[in-house]
């Protein structure tokens, strides 16, 4: 009996947190996002637009709750919901700090990519549900990109799985204890945050409600709470996701001084405040281009991060970092050729 | 929102609540036909930014909670303006910005020009001006959320249970 | 394939030696050659005309009503509709013009949309407005109005509503899409699409039960720039066939400015094309200057001059909010709405308005800068540089930005000629022309014009050439400031009402769009007969369909972005 109270308390208490944190990264995006704008963001609604993401919720519940006539109805319905479990579910594995790690599972790192794999389910359930031609493209996108992205997002891990020697997130935050995984995997943490990005919609891999072509995407006939159910999601994922990043490549709550939660709280919105700033600054990739990426470079890449890591492992630090940092700068002159070799027929020339 | 004495007792503290985020939040529907869609456009930038009062637009109907009319209206276009209406969600509010969607602003003499909004969807703020100037659209914008936050009734509501009363009239 | 045309045969000399050409005349106190032709022999003329003798830019296809009491030009007296095509030699930048009466009763004329693929939404919009027919036209429906409109509302016998559209008539449309191209139900009945091929529709993989689907992107869509309506046909993300509509935005523009007086058409002009209301007004007040044969100041040469500089700059501003939000970045429209606001507000001081400025008149412009605003206008530009580097670094060098648009949606000197297109979409495929400099209006025979020239002609160059544009605008707009004469802004002796000669007129000005021209015909009334605006988008937007054909679905916003287009200006 006391186990389960615990379980329970326990349970709200992660669903009160994720919550809470979700909230404050929709407020961060909006306000992160006008300031790198010149603007202000939101300023009226509670200090300095706190409350703005409780307004818009409230006002979303408060709305008509609408299903299109020729919608698959069951479908439509259950979407939302498909999409936005994994999204809490993911959290099981989660260890917060050393002393809330008592739930941390051996395989935590696997199951929360497993979990997370879930989530494109909802989105293409939906794009397919709501009998909208948008809809439909931006689902079968999602399908796409989450497919081609989930391979090097758990490859990126994969070196720092040999580090820990264990699958056990607390033993990958152990690990860490000389330095963070960053400086060994630097690899591999750019990979991890590519295909996170990829993950969770977020620009430049928005594609799936890519609003210049397919107006909203999925998640256009959604209306009412069931759209705030993808808004959520998608923001409770941008919070799990840089926890997660946090946790596995910037040593989690290790930190001097201040308190272990403090440490990775500051870790996780510093990736948090890494993605609003990657949204403000560049446009989306084409879908062609996006699983060009995908298989082309970050999945060879990938494995050439986990080779060197192996090889690494047997030779030590002395041998693996320097190779990570080279192969870092080889993935990113790929990626800068990708760029400017588009189209080199093409030549911009502008005489005047 | 129109409801009778009694529900209004029983979800007042509730409708108090939901009165004040309604007060706060409003997300514009990206319609823009003409001149004044650029002026729309232009309350987004960084000189008016209308996300300080929580205004931040959306691209689709269903999530919209109001619909500026920015531009002329023609009678090709009118079907689609009612269709995009009807898409919306309640409770839905309608702002027409500028002369042409208050009343056919230059061109009312003309063949093809819808001479007011108000003859296919319910208004709740006339805006002239051609176009009308930003802080006057965030003018109309706030002025449409302070009614919300005082629990005003948008037009379209206004307009349904005018509607029900005439056909239980009519019934009589 | 080069041609060398005899550039040294005058246009009236050719007219001269064509049997053919009938009537020869002049428009536009001496300016444009004309003649007249009758139907049977149209085509051919045009044609040789074309391969012959270089005209290969149609500039105008329009019609006008007859002027049945008019007999100065040798026009008949029979009621009816003349049509009027306006072609241009590039090499020596002459137009001439081509007249065919058409009495009531046998409106019919052969479609020239052999001859330019541009042609035909134009002889659509004629047929549309004025009920003649097109013979060999692909697909001759109505274009700018709904398609169960009755009448054709340019002809003078047409009854306009009194006291505009009524309420019923407009629920009544609300009511039903009147569309003939959809289903009651509202879904598209692709087969019926004008200038769609209907053998697109079926997919040809064999052994895979697919099908290719029909779009409908617009009216109402974040990115078709207003109400432009785009039909989509799609194979997965490709897009297989692209086939734009308008009319959405038809306000009768031309219609309406049939009864008001000359002056007070400048302000439906300036809603004509509301991003740039400078250029329509200016070929206005210029075509009704060359038919009342009114001079303007130095001085009002040059404020015009900078008020159509400074304008260009924020036209171009929006394209490139436009252009940043089509390829899914958000920042770009902030910054350049930065920019533009600081413009709008010289604007705004000088002319009283934001957008809709009421400025040029005949013989000059409304009022002088006020005292300080040159030095502060002089202050601004100097600094416009800066701020074109910012929005560079936020998009020329973006690796994804060149990924989306480097190589994407050529366009060829062929597809250009085809659909008479200009302006910097033009410009960008290396085709050499710009009217600030071919054919100097207002001021800028006196100063330095430069002509930003693009090669590649990819979305990436268009881009390249706007941007490249609005520093040479800000150059423009200084060079004028610095040069601006002293002397009274707006010429004296200019009557209170307008009332020109029998005669018509056409003058073109460069808009950040492309040649925007205005056609005037004048009855000898205070209220021209008819007032045509060749509009540049109409003609470039109607390439989106050679251009969108095998890229995909993501590209088409973007490359519809870089036609910068203004429904207002396309429908008007």
């Amino acid at each position: 009996m006391n186990g389960l109270l615990r379980i329970a308390v326990g349970v709200v208490a992660v669903v009160v947190v994720v919550m809470l944190n979700t909230v404050f990264v929709m407020w961060l995006e909006r306000k992160f996002l006008g300031h790198l704008q010149s603007r202000r963001g939101p300023m009226r609604t509670g200090y300095h637009g706190l409350l703005q993401p409780f307004a818009d919720a409230l006002k979303m519940l408060g709305k008509e709750d609408l299903v299109p006539a020729a919608a698959d109805r069951a479908l439509f319905l259950v979407a939302p919901l498909i999409a936005f479990s994994p999204a809490v579910l993911i959290h099981v594995a989660m260890p917060w700090t050393e002393w809330f790690a008592k739930t941390a599972s051996e395989i935590g790192l696997l199951m929360l990519f497993a979990v997370a794999a879930l989530s494109p389910v909802g989105v293409v359930v939906a794009g397919w549900a709501s009998h909208n031609k948008y809809s439909l493209i931006g689902g079968i996108r999602a399908a796409a990109q989450q497919v081609s992205y989930e391979v090097p997002l758990l490859l990126s891990v994969v070196g720092v799985v040999m580090l820990a020697r264990s699958m056990r997130l607390t033993d990958v935050v152990g690990a860490q204890g000389v330095a963070w995984n960053i400086v060994w995997q630097p690899l591999g943490f750019l990979i991890f945050f590519i295909g996170m990005l990829a993950e969770l919609n977020r620009v430049p891999f928005d594609l799936p409600e890519a609003e210049s072509e397919l107006v909203s995407g999925f998640n256009t006939e959604y209306s009412s709470m069931r759209f705030a159910l993808f808004f959520l999601a998608e923001y409770m994922n941008v919070f799990t996701w840089s926890l997660v990043g946090a946790l596995v490549f910037l040593g989690g709550w290790m930190g001097p001084v201040l308190p272990g939660v403090v440490w990775l709280a500051l870790k996780t919105y510093a990736l948090v405040l890494l993605i609003i700033w990657v949204r403000g600054t560049v446009p989306r990739v084409r879908v062609d281009q996006l699983l060009a990426v995908s298989w082309k470079v970050l999945l060879p890449a990938s494995l050439l991060g986990a080779m060197i890591t192996a090889v690494g492992v047997v030779f030590g630090p002395i041998v693996l970092v320097p190779l990570q940092f080279a192969g870092v700068l080889t993935l990113g002159w790929v990626i800068a050729r990708l760029g400017n070799d588009a189209g080199e027929a093409a030549r911009a020339v502008v005489r005047l | 929102m129109v409801v009778d004495e009694e529900t209004r007792a029983l979800v007042a503290p509730l409708q108090k609540l939901l009165d004040w985020a309604r007060g706060h939040s409003m997300w514009p529907l990206t319609f823009g036909t003409a001149c004044c869609a650029i002026e729309m456009m232009t309350v987004g930038s960084a000189r008016y930014d209308t996300d300080r009062f929580g205004i931040f637009f959306r691209n689709s109907p269903r999530q919209a909670d109001c619909m500026i009319v920015a531009g002329t209206i023609n009678l090709k276009m009118a079907p689609r303006l009612k269709l995009l209406y009807d898409q919306m969600a309640a409770p839905k509010y309608v702002i027409a910005m500028g002369s042409c969607a208050v009343a056919g602003g230059p061109f009312a003499a003309g063949y093809n020009v819808v001479n007011g909004v108000d003859a296919i969807v319910p208004v709740d703020i006339y805006l002239t001006g051609c176009p009308p100037r930003p802080e006057a659209l965030i003018h109309a914008l706030l002025t449409l959320m302070e009614r919300n936050a005082a629990g005003e009734p948008s037009a379209a509501e206004l307009h349904a249970a005018e509607v029900r009363r005439a056909a239980q009239e009519a019934t009589w | 394939m080069t041609v060398a045309y005899h550039t040294d045969v005058s246009p009236e000399a050719i007219l001269a030696g064509m049997p053919s050409a009938e009537r020869p005349c002049k428009i536009g106190p001496g300016r444009i050659p004309c003649a007249h032709t009758t139907p049977g022999e149209l085509l051919d003329m045009l044609r040789q005309l074309r391969d012959e003798h270089g005209f290969t830019h149609l500039e105008l296809l329009t019609a006008e009503e007859m002027q049945t009491a008019s007999d100065d030009d040798g026009v008949g007296a029979e009621p009816g509709v003349r049509m009027v095509y306006g072609l241009t030699r590039r090499s020596d930048r002459r137009t001439m013009v081509i007249y065919v009466a058409l009495p009531d009763g046998a409106l019919e004329v052969p479609s020239i949309s052999s001859l330019w693929r541009g042609a035909a939404p134009l002889e659509r919009e004629v047929f549309d407005l004025f009920g003649v027919h097109f013979n060999g036209h692909p697909a001759l429906t109505r274009i700018v109005l709904r398609d169960d409109f009755v009448g054709h509302p340019l002809r003078k016998s047409f009854e306009m509503p009194e006291g505009g559209v009524s309420a019923e008539t407009v629920r009544a449309a609300a009511a039903s899409h009147g569309d003939a191209h959809l289903r009651a139900d509202g879904t598209a009945d692709p087969a019926s699409i004008p200038g769609l091929d209907p053998a697109l529709l079926p997919c040809p993989e064999p052994g895979f039960e697919t099908e290719r689907i029909v779009v409908h992107m617009g009216p109402q869509h974040p990115s078709t720039h207003g109400v432009l309506h785009l039909w989509l046909v799609l194979d997965g993300e490709t897009v297989v066939a692209a086939q734009p509509t308008q009319g959405y935005l038809h306000r009768c523009i031309e219609k309406l400015a049939e009864s008001r007086d000359y002056r007070a058409c400048t302000a439906l002009l300036d809603r004509c094309d509301y991003v740039s209301g400078f250029h329509t007004e200016l070929a206005h007040v210029l075509a009704v200057e060359e038919l009342c044969g009114i001079e303007s100041t130095p001085k009002a040469d040059f404020l015009r001059v900078l008020f159509s500089e400074l304008v260009r700059i924020t036209s171009h501003h929006t394209w490139f909010a436009a252009a940043g939000l089509d390829t899914g970045a958000l920042t770009p429209f902030l910054y350049a709405f930065i920019d533009r606001e600081l413009i709008l507000d010289f604007f705004e001081e000088v002319t009283g308005g934001r957008m809709m400025f009421n400025y040029f008149r005949p013989g000059g412009v409304k009022d002088d800068l006020p005292p300080g605003a040159a030095a502060r206008m002089v202050e601004y530009l100097r600094t416009f540089d800066r701020a074109v580097d910012e929005y560079e670094a936020l998009l020329t060098g973006n690796e994804i930005f060149r990924a989306r648009t480097r190589g994407v949606a050529f366009l060829d000197r062929v597809t250009i000629a085809d659909y008479c297109v200009t302006g910097p979409m033009a410009r960008a495929s290396g085709v050499d022309i710009d009217l600030r400099r071919d054919q100097p209006y207002a001021a800028y025979d006196r100063l330095p014009v430069r002509v930003a020239l693009g090669e590649a002609g990819d979305t990436f160059e268009r881009y390249l050439v706007r941007i490249a544009e609005m520093r040479e605008s800000a150059r423009l707009a200084l060079a004028a400031l610095e040069g601006l004469p002293e002397g009274p802004h707006v010429s004296d002796g200019v009557p209170r009402t307008i009332k020109p000669p029998k005669g018509a007129a056409y003058r073109a000005v460069e808009s950040p769009r492309g040649e925007l021209g205005v056609y005037l015909v004048s009855d000898g009334s205070a209220q021209p007969w008819r007032l045509k605006v060749r509009s540049p988008a109409m003609s470039n937007i109607h390439a989106a369909g050679p251009l969108c054909a095998g890229l995909r679905l993501a590209d088409v916003a973007p490359v519809v972005g870089s036609i910068d287009i203004v429904m207002g200006e396309i429908d008007r």
